[in-house]
């Protein structure tokens, strides 16, 4: 009889000792924390930079654009220091765009109905990264 | 004593009615969208007319981090707030008797309260809550 338990890549086996199989206790742990970070991470497919995103959901809204001397990078509606996440915001609030153009005076229908498509696209580009691993597996020989 | 008076320049990203609000209790603030001169200029280029105009800059979600701001600079965060309850934490800030404290420096105002930074830390927590239908 022969009893190993398999914790991530890490096993141990009966005949260790208890330091040892705390150890590799620890060590599991460690990998199990290090896999949920990495899952926490936002991928995008083939692992394009959000940057990349912003730059191919821009080319198919006019109305945003991306300048670091506004709002610090953030996509904006051209033009203007309103960013594309404020003009969502308001949407939110008010629940319609008629809404958000109380918020937003100055700007357009059109404009606002480009943010909502750019959040459409950047959202439909993105992805988390999924990993499964097997925590515990118990074998008996 | 810090002096009361202070002189706001509000950015284009507050919306209409919260600057409306604004501009009632501070008759000398500015704002951006209303301007001709400041309307549709860029971070460094708004920070600069601050600055010379020795205006405290306040905008939503926008920090101007790496941007010199020597009046300073007051944030408020969009985070799961409509516009009327940002309006009420501004007015309870603005009432707190510590706005003074803000002069050249960055202040933080969010659900939980207002912060104060650069320089010795200021906290205040909202006791009661501004916004009567906040959790």
């Amino acid at each position: 009889m022969f009893n190993c338990r398999k914790v991530g890549r890490f096993s141990v086996s009966d005949s260790d000792s208890l330091h040892s199989r705390n150890l590799a206790d620890r060590r599991a742990r460690m990998f199990i924390e290090m896999v949920a970070a990495k899952q926490r991470v936002r991928k995008t497919p083939g692992n394009i930079p959000i940057s990349e995103v912003y730059k191919r959901a821009v080319r198919a809204c006019p109305s945003i654009s991306v300048n670091p001397r506004r709002q610090q990078g953030r996509p904006c509606i051209s033009g203007t220091s309103i960013p594309v996440h404020l003009v969502l915001w308001a949407v939110e609030q008010h629940g319609s765009i008629d809404g958000a153009l109380k918020s937003y005076p100055d700007l357009v229908p059109e404009q606002v109905k480009d943010a909502l498509y750019f959040a459409e696209l950047v959202m439909g580009s993105t992805e988390t990264e999924s990993v499964s691993v097997v925590t515990t597996t118990t074998l008996t020989a | 004593m810090s002096s009361l008076q202070l002189r706001l320049l509000l950015d284009e990203s507050i919306p209409n009615p919260l600057a409306r609000g604004i501009l009632r209790v501070s008759r000398s603030a500015v704002y951006v969208r209303t301007h001709p001169k400041l309307k549709g200029k860029d971070d460094h280029d708004l920070a600069k007319e601050a600055n010379d105009d020795r205006r405290m800059i306040v905008a939503l979600d926008n920090d101007y981090k790496g941007i010199s701001v020597t009046a300073g600079i007051i944030k408020m965060n969009a985070d799961r707030t409509d516009e009327g309850c940002l309006l009420k934490l501004f007015l309870a800030f603005w009432r707190s008797g510590h706005r003074g404290k803000a002069k050249r420096r960055r202040t933080y105002v969010t659900n939980a309260g207002f912060r104060i930074t650069n320089g010795e830390e200021f906290v205040h927590r909202w006791q009661p809550h501004p916004c009567a239908h906040h959790d």
